[in-house]
């Protein structure tokens, strides 16, 4: 399904390069829950935003579903993008002066779908998550986890088939990671693809494959 | 101080945007506030200008001018007035200056002994008039303003020495004694001063209603009690002489506001800019009370850590209002050079022909006063944009702004609204500066296209007066007359020329009153009045007036045939609507005489006055059969102006060697000079409204710049779910857009208000072209658009990642 091959990514400091992706070769079939672990600074966010399209700025192939994505200008890449990614941030990176039930509409507005339509697909996610009780309230009346959870409601509303979450339950204490680990447990197992970035090898156990990366090198897959 | 400049200087781009913004608001109005000081503040430099009151004249209800007090009454009044501590007196009067250089004819005033030293006019060397110095025989001494005297007596340097030497005025010799401020020219801004020759019969001339009368307020007093006291004591002079009083009045009115012109078009265009003025300090207040705004949503971080070490709100608040006030001052600091530079542009872009009639223009400056308004402004301006700014940062929760990575977005929607109400107040009021400046721009070139027709540059202008010592009688003027059309006609290159009374487009003429032959004579306030025109036959040639009907005067039309007249078709349909007018007589009332003269011609209209919207309707009369002793001469001629001018002067001098002359002109430079106002008011107002476009452009940029940057975040977030530049583009623009076109339409309505409520101003504008002047609305769009659409364009440019990892 994803396809990286020969992927570098760096930075120009005068005469010198300095490099955050080193030939990065990765392949990620569909259905997989991938977590990308290693120290700070390695390149596992860097490496996630390559694949979620949103970092171009990079050299090498990369192929989605046999599309070349090397070769597509910037909007191609955002069509594919909003088919085929939902993503989800460390730290939620929801509107505070939106509702719940607008949050999780908000990527729906970018998809041309009616407003009639919206209101039942965000309907259907409220009753899927379980927060029904909450879609009026503002971000800041629920907890982190709520806040996460409803980080996630976002990027699984327009059904995407693969799920961008980096260190998602980073600013979460463990009850409520174990929460969003066990929601992105049951997304994979209904189909739907989960790369994440994470420092915890308890995160990491969810899934079924870690890539490691340290100073922008791929260690090795397990 | 240096906490507060630090800070300031940590944002340099917002500095500089809010220094210019300060400079050019704070600096336009000090430099507006320094010509209102000099043209209605303080117009005449009279050490009791505060305190000293004029009489006005009314008869029937009419308007009669302020030289209309008579010698009697004078004297019967300064006995009666308890609210007066002193009165005074002067007599306008045109003196011609022989000897010592060219001749010359200058405004001058036969004035009361006392004159100087009831109104306080400083002098610079001599001394003023002395008490008894009234008296016949004694009168032989002048005072002269500063300029004359250099300007005759250059060579001796000093305005000092001027004094005790001899003018020559109307043939007589006069001492000078003493020397006046330039700017303390009063009545009509008179060059010299005589002493009124006070006959024996003085206080016995009850019907010569000529006197200027000007009188003091006893400390204390106020200007409504002398005025019901002089409407008493008029009351009962009315009484005591009804032949020569009924019907008439005497109101006592404030000098300075007479000065100032309260209700002239010259002080209505100073308040306009005064307005235009205050517009753009009020757009430059809006743009750095945003970038205040923004500083202060930048600093939530530095506030909470404040609060958390103990500051309280307030205190903070009184932070960034000590920051506003110091950016208010250093704004000032950069505007005053702007200021004096302004002043100086303005001083020199007025022609001396109009500046003369205003005393204060050539000590118009940057002075203490205007830095004390200066520094008044910026305190006030200081404190405008720093009250909301100042007020939201005592609001931020520490908690929040504290908290790792905080999970805030955006600033809240209150800042937002009012960030963008910042924005359509900008455009509002840029908008009706630029409509503004555009109909005033346009109102000029509807006064220039109007005489354009005339060639007004083909036709060379000279006007005199002939003495009443010289030429006493009217053979006399007859002779010069016959004379001086002998030398024009004389003349190489010249095509046709004329003799008449008033130039037209002059800088002045004459209305007068007629009465028509076999209708009875109207009350004063009923009279019909027309423009008297006393011309030679060769004027309508000249001057290019078309005969309709009848004929037009002829030199066979001589002091000994009957007296006949030529009116324009205004006249005769005004005046004779249902017959016609051809063969009647009518008389212009001038005095008891009853000059009747029949009408032989009908003419077309021909506009005389730049400042009135139509032609006035016009009585010709021949000059062979009434002698003024004004003269002009109008040629018209394909020579270049450069000798023809020189030539008309010699035509004269031909005649009269001493015979002073004025007015050596073409048309163009008269029409230049009468609109030389308008123009600097059209220029000044183009120039504020392209400031306020500056202003908001820069108002707009920064605001954009500042969403960009302070939702990058969200931005990053948004692309990553999926949104298009399209929606960004629109995310960090909508709100500025929706109160851009607000303030547009708002502007567009105040706009065409204001083009109402001004529309005696600004006339020769018709509603089609307020319609083709909204187009600048589009400019204001395109400009607000281009200014908000640079910023954003960086938020098209980024990566989400970079963005996601902005805070």
């Amino acid at each position: 399904m994803i396809d990286l091959r020969n992927v570098e990514k760096y930075y120009q400091h005068g005469p010198a390069k300095s490099f955050v992706l080193r030939r990065v070769n990765v392949e990620i079939k569909e259905g997989e829950f991938v977590s990308i672990m290693g120290p700070s600074g390695a390149g596992k966010s860097t490496l996630l935003y390559v694949i979620g399209m949103h970092d171009t700025d990079w050299t090498g192939e990369y192929y989605l579903m046999g599309q070349a994505i090397h070769k597509l200008g910037r909007k191609e890449r955002n069509e594919l993008y909003k088919a085929n990614f939902g993503f989800v941030f460390q730290s939620y990176h929801l509107l505070d002066n939106l509702t719940v039930a607008e949050n999780i509409e908000m990527p729906l507005t970018y998809r041309n779908i009616k407003k009639s339509e919206r209101e039942a697909i965000v309907a259907d996610i409220l009753d899927r998550f379980q927060i029904v009780g909450k879609k009026d309230l503002f971000p800041n009346q629920l907890s982190g986890g709520q806040q996460q959870l409803v980080g996630v409601a976002r990027a699984m509303v327009a059904n995407p088939k693969v799920i961008l979450a980096d260190e998602p339950t980073g600013n979460l204490h463990s009850s409520q990671g174990k929460e969003i680990m066990e929601m992105f447990k049951r997304l994979n197992d209904q189909g739907t693809t989960i790369i994440q970035v994470t420092h915890s090898e308890a995160n990491a156990a969810y899934g079924n494959r870690v890539i490691e990366i340290r100073d922008g090198w791929i260690e090795g897959a397990s | 101080m240096t906490k507060q400049l630090r800070s300031l200087a940590s944002s340099p781009l917002s500095l500089a945007a809010a220094l210019l913004a300060f400079a050019l608001g704070i600096g336009a109005n000090t430099a507006m506030y320094s010509i209102c000081s000099a043209l209605l503040f303080r117009p005449v430099e009279l050490g009791h200008l505060e305190r000293l009151v004029v009489f006005e004249s009314f008869l029937r209800g009419d308007h009669q001018g302020l030289f209309d007090v008579s010698p009697a009454d004078f004297t019967d009044l300064r006995g009666q007035l308890q609210s007066l501590e002193d009165l005074g007196f002067a007599e306008e009067w045109s003196a011609t200056i022989t000897r010592d250089g060219e001749p010359e004819q200058v405004s001058a005033a036969r004035v009361s002994a006392n004159w100087f030293g009831l109104t306080g006019a400083p002098l610079v060397a001599g001394r003023a008039f002395l008490p008894g110095e009234n008296a016949p025989g004694r009168t032989r001494i002048a005072v002269v303003t500063e300029g004359l005297a250099l300007r005759r007596f250059g060579a001796q340097k000093t305005t000092a020495s001027v004094v005790g030497q001899q003018i020559r005025l109307d043939g007589e010799d006069h001492m000078i004694v003493g020397v006046l401020r330039e700017t303390a020219r009063l009545p009509n801004f008179a060059r010299v001063y005589v002493p009124y020759s006070q006959a024996a019969d003085f206080a016995h001339q009850r019907t010569a209603f000529e006197l200027y009368t000007v009188g003091r307020l006893r400390g204390g007093a106020s200007l409504s009690t002398a005025q019901a006291e002089l409407g008493a004591a008029f009351r009962r002079l009315a009484e005591q002489f009804p032949a020569s009083h009924q019907g008439r009045s005497l109101v006592l009115v404030s000098l300075k506001e007479r000065i100032a012109g309260t209700n002239d078009l010259a002080a209505s265009y100073v308040r306009l800019l005064l307005f235009a003025t205050g517009f753009v300090l009020l757009i430059a207040c809006a743009n750095v009370t945003n970038l205040q705004l923004a500083r202060i949503t930048g600093r939530a971080r530095e506030f909470a850590i404040r609060s958390a070490l103990g500051a309280n709100p307030w205190r903070i608040a009184g932070l960034v209002l000590s920051e506003s006030l110091l950016l208010a001052l250093l704004g000032s600091l950069v505007g005053i050079p702007f200021a004096m530079w302004a002043v100086e542009g303005m001083k020199r872009m007025l022609p001396s022909e109009i500046w003369q009639y205003i005393p204060m223009w050539p000590e118009l400056s940057v002075n203490w006063t205007a830095l004390g308004v200066t520094l008044g402004l910026s305190v006030l301006a200081g404190f405008a944009t720093a009250f909301w700014p100042a007020w939201q940062s005592t609001r931020s929760d520490a908690q929040e702004s504290l908290r790792e990575g905080g999970r805030s977005m955006s600033s809240s929607r209150s800042r937002q609204w009012f960030r963008g109400a910042m924005i359509g107040v900008q455009m509002m009021l840029a908008l009706v500066l630029l409509i503004g400046a555009g109909l005033m721009v346009r109102g000029t070139q509807v006064l220039f296209e109007r005489f354009a027709a005339w060639q007004p540059e083909k036709v060379g202008t000279l006007q005199l007066v002939l003495p009443r010592t010289k030429y006493p009688d009217p053979p006399l003027r007859g002779n010069f007359i016959r004379k001086l059309e002998e030398q024009l006609a004389a003349l190489p290159a010249r095509q046709d020329f004329g003799l008449v009374n008033f130039i037209p487009l002059g800088d002045s003429m004459s209305i007068v009153p007629f009465a028509v032959e076999g209708r009875p004579e109207a009350r004063a306030a009923e009279q019909l009045a027309a423009n008297n025109l006393i011309v030679s036959p060769g004027y309508f040639a000249a001057m290019q007036v078309q005969l309709r009907s009848g004929r037009l005067l002829a030199s066979t039309d001589g002091a000994e045939t009957d007296p006949v007249c030529v009116v324009d078709e205004r006249f005769a349909a005004d005046v004779f609507p249902n017959e016609p007018a051809l063969g009647r007589r009518i008389s212009p009332l001038l005095d008891d005489s009853r000059p009747w003269c029949r009408i032989v011609g009908i003419v077309a209209n021909k506009d005389h006055n730049p400042w009135e919207r139509s032609s006035r309707r016009t009585l010709y009369r021949a000059m062979a059969q009434v002698q003024p002793r004004l003269l002009s001469v109008v040629v018209r001629t394909d020579a270049p102006m450069e000798t023809m001018l020189p030539a008309l002067k010699q035509a004269v001098y031909a005649v009269d060697p001493e015979q002073p002359v004025r007015m050596l002109y073409s048309q163009q430079d008269l029409l230049d000079q009468a609109l030389a106002g308008m123009k600097l008011v059209a220029l000044m107002m183009s120039v504020l409204g392209l400031i306020a476009l500056l202003l908001s452009a820069v108002g707009i940029f920064s605001v954009v710049s500042y969403v960009v940057s302070e939702r990058t975040s969200e931005i990053g977030m948004r692309m990553a779910m999926g949104a298009s530049e399209w929606d960004i583009l629109r995310l960090v623009s909508h709100q500025t857009l929706l109160m851009l076109g607000l303030g547009l339409a708002l502007g567009l309505g105040l706009g065409f208000a204001l083009a109402q409520l001004f529309r005696g101003l600004i006339w020769g504008v018709s509603s089609r072209d307020f319609l083709s002047l909204a187009s600048v609305s589009l400019l204001l769009a395109l400009v607000g658009g281009l200014a908000m659409y640079l910023p954003a364009r960086r938020a098209l440019r980024l990566d989400p990642m970079q963005a996601l990892r902005h805070d």
